[in-house]
């Protein structure tokens, strides 16, 4: 997802990348407690008949779905922020709030969308500038990343 | 300093092409990994279908010819197996792999390595699963569904056929969890679960279904391990458990999982019927509603398998029910996927050919199959080649033939090529024909009595195990066709264009096939109410 946030009075244009996100934490706690209840009623109703072996798998798979859930929530919540001032390209990178920080020389700043050699691989989009490179857009689908390229493009040498 | 030509330059910007098996052995992307699925699935098919030439070989006559009794059993056991999980079900994983990020509009699946482990699990599970035929005692030979106390007679393969089905199982679930984190939180904006493509929808119910299967079938298999060797009687009725029990619990695990077979099939047929009709696909709400109720109802008929072993009445009146009752939402399907061609502009390319012919066959498996779960005319049927017949229809010319239009369909949008149409139309009515040959006869078989998983059988069965052996002969070789038509396809062909087929709608289709880097266009979706001009 990208979105752009209103222009501030000082001309700026600020980009806010994230990941998919199309279920929030509490639909999918709810959503696995469903799931959960399913497997570990079928689980009981057999260990109930003697059949007690299948509820530890149960458990392992409910662990697993559980922290493959939870991992991509987590991930879903990273956030790149990217404002273009006057001079200057300002690339943030974090959660709930920055946790890193890249300046660039608006002048010398420049868009690179590197292929891959192999076409069903994922395009990679860089931010270059004297010899420094950071990856934006990591977890955008294709479509989104040559569209951000171009965006980004277009604005960085807009009022230049 | 001009930007213009700065950017042309990195236009073209590549990575350096590493070269040798590292590129397959740890890619975590997910078009790579469906890719080795499917190719997976393709060559286990020829590993089965071996196996099935030597059944149909040693059934071409009545008497013994080729092989002994026990390699025989260990064929048919074999073959199941090999079938059903290591080829319908890793060809539908490697579809859902390839195609269900893409049509929800992910980057990738959620678990890119876990994907890439729950892969490679197969390959090593079956070279173990394959290796038992050189063990002492020989392959499993009991038969697919290891009903004790015959299974546990099994030599040293015993542990090894157990530890398949447990890598097997760990695999299929973390490829339904995977599917599952994928489609709730990856969705692109906009795409709710009501504007889901229905391949999505029938692989999300899927997962649930191997969710809430695969640990009975662990704690089933584990339990027969821990009877033969730590000493427990869950099923050894000399200790004081019950071996019918078993057959319970496989069961409660074996129904589910023919319909964790079908349902993303009848996903693939959803997608490809629209497309050659022209029209939208008719009834969508219904058809979501349809799988959900299929999959529900598939926990309630397990006994369906097992009216012979002595229920009471009450149970085998209710599982009859409950089994004629799945009729209705399967019924719902067949109408819809009908009145979707019904005044469509329809044509009839090789994908469309192999829908259709799932359409008219599965509907007959779909038959024998209500007739199978009539309880007193079961008490005739079951362990015949009535059955046999029945589960091939719904498999093969279900399933299967699924998959193979799903193939057609995609390859397209995978390689970049059109395929052979001649050929691969060609392929079909060769796989069509010699498939009815095939099965047919074993319907008339099986009702006058004809046993199944027997080497020999009574003279006056000949003719039609005749016409079934060389049904089966021309369908195995049919396919080899099929395998031709994939490498001509990703060798050469008419390039493919974006949307590949006319009449093709959703967001896979506006990918490029395969991308190529400088026509794309489209720009990025902007949240409305903020994007710039
Ligand atoms: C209308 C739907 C269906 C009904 C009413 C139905 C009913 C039955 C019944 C009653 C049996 C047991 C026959 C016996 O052993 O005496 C059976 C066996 C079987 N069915 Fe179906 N079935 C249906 C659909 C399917 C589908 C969709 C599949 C798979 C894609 C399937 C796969 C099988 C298999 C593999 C067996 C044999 C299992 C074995 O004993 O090895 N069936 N079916
Ligand atoms: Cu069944």
């Amino acid at each position: 997802m990208i979105h752009e946030l209103k222009a501030a009075p000082d001309q700026r244009r600020t980009f806010v990348i994230a990941p998919n996100q199309s279920m929030s934490w509490k639909e999918l706690l709810l959503a696995y407690c469903a799931i959960s209840g399913v497997s570990l009623a079928i689980a009981g109703y057999f260990w109930v008949h003697g059949l007690t072996l299948v509820l530890p798998f149960s458990g392992l798979e409910l662990l697993a779905l559980g922290a493959a859930l939870y991992t991509t929530a987590w991930r879903g919540g990273a956030r790149e922020v990217i404002t273009i001032t006057d001079d200057s390209v300002h690339v943030e990178t974090g959660r709930t709030g920055p946790e890193q920080r890249h300046d660039f020389q608006r002048y010398w700043t420049r868009v690179v969308l590197r292929r891959h050699w192999n076409a069903w691989h994922p395009s990679r989009l860089l931010l270059c500038s004297r010899g420094v490179e950071i990856e934006v857009g990591r977890f955008l689908n294709e479509q989104e990343r040559r569209g951000l390229a171009e965006v980004l493009r277009s604005a960085i040498k807009q009022y230049a | 300093m001009s930007y213009g030509t700065t950017h042309e330059r990195h236009h073209d910007d590549h990575d350096h092409k590493p070269t040798g098996l590292g590129r397959w052995l740890f890619s975590t992307n997910h078009k790579d990994i469906g890719t080795m699925y499917l190719v997976f699935a393709l060559i286990m098919f020829f590993v089965g279908g071996a196996m099935a030439m030597v059944i149909r070989a040693e059934l071409f006559q009545p008497g013994l010819q080729y092989v002994d009794p026990q390699f025989f059993n260990a064929m048919t056991t074999m073959h199941a197996l090999v079938m059903i999980f290591g080829v319908i079900m890793p060809a539908g994983v490697g579809l859902a792999n390839w195609m269900v990020p893409m049509m929800i509009g992910a980057p990738d699946m959620a678990l890119p390595r876990m994907n890439n482990m729950s892969f490679w699990i197969l390959p090593f599970a079956f070279i173990m699963l394959l290796s038992t035929f050189f063990m002492e005692g020989g392959a499993p030979a009991g038969g697919w569904t290891m009903y004790p106390p015959l299974i546990t007679q099994l030599g040293d393969g015993f542990p090894f056929l157990i530890f398949t089905v447990h890598f097997l199982g760990v695999s299929s679930i973390m490829g339904a969890i995977n599917i599952i984190a994928t489609v709730f939180n990856m969705r692109a904006p906009g795409m709710g679960f009501m504007q889901l493509p229905l391949f999505v929808w029938t692989w999300i119910v899927t997962a649930f279904l191997l969710i809430a299967s695969m640990p009975v079938l662990a704690g089933a298999v584990t339990m027969l391990l821990t009877d033969k060797y730590f000493g427990t009687s869950f099923f050894v009725a000399a200790g004081g458990g019950d071996p019918v029990m078993f057959q319970h619990i496989f069961w409660f695990f074996g129904h589910p999982e023919v319909y964790i077979l079908i349902l993303p099939a009848f996903g693939i047929v959803s997608q490809i019927i629209p497309t050659f009709s022209r029209k939208p696909l008719f009834g969508y709400e219904s058809m979501v509603y349809a799988t959900a109720a299929i999959a529900f109802l598939s926990f309630f008929v397990w006994a369906h398998h097992m009216f012979t072993v002595g229920m009471p009445l009450a149970g085998e009146l209710f599982f009859m029910y409950a089994t004629m009752s799945i009729a209705v939402p399967t019924g719902v399907k067949v109408f819809n996927w009908i009145a979707t061609m019904w005044r469509g502009s329809m044509t009839f390319e090789t994908p469309m050919l192999f829908a259709l012919a799932f359409v008219i066959l599965f509907s007959i498996g779909g038959f024998s199959g209500l007739m199978l779960g009539i309880t007193p005319a079961d008490f005739q049927y079951h362990d015949t080649y009535f059955v046999v017949a029945h589960f091939h229809y719904v498999l093969v010319t279900g399933a299967i033939f699924a998959l193979m239009a799903g193939a057609y369909f995609w390859l397209p949008k995978w390689t970049g090529h059109m395929y052979d149409e001649k050929l691969g139309q060609l392929h079909f009515w060769l796989s069509t024909i010699s498939v009815n040959v095939l099965f047919f006869p074993q319907h008339f078989v099986g009702l006058a009595g004809m046993p199944r998983r027997i080497p020999d059988y009574a003279v006056q069965f000949t003719e039609w195990n005749m016409i079934s052996s060389i049904g089966g002969f021309a369908f195995g070789l049919s396919q080899l066709l099929f395998v031709w038509v994939v490498i001509k396809c990703i060798r050469e062909g008419k390039a493919a264009s974006e949307q590949v087929w006319e009449g093709a709608r959703g967001l896979e289709w506006t990918l490029p096939s395969p991308p190529p880097f400088h026509t794309f266009t489209v720009p990025p979706k902007v949240d409305a109410a903020t994007a710039h001009s």
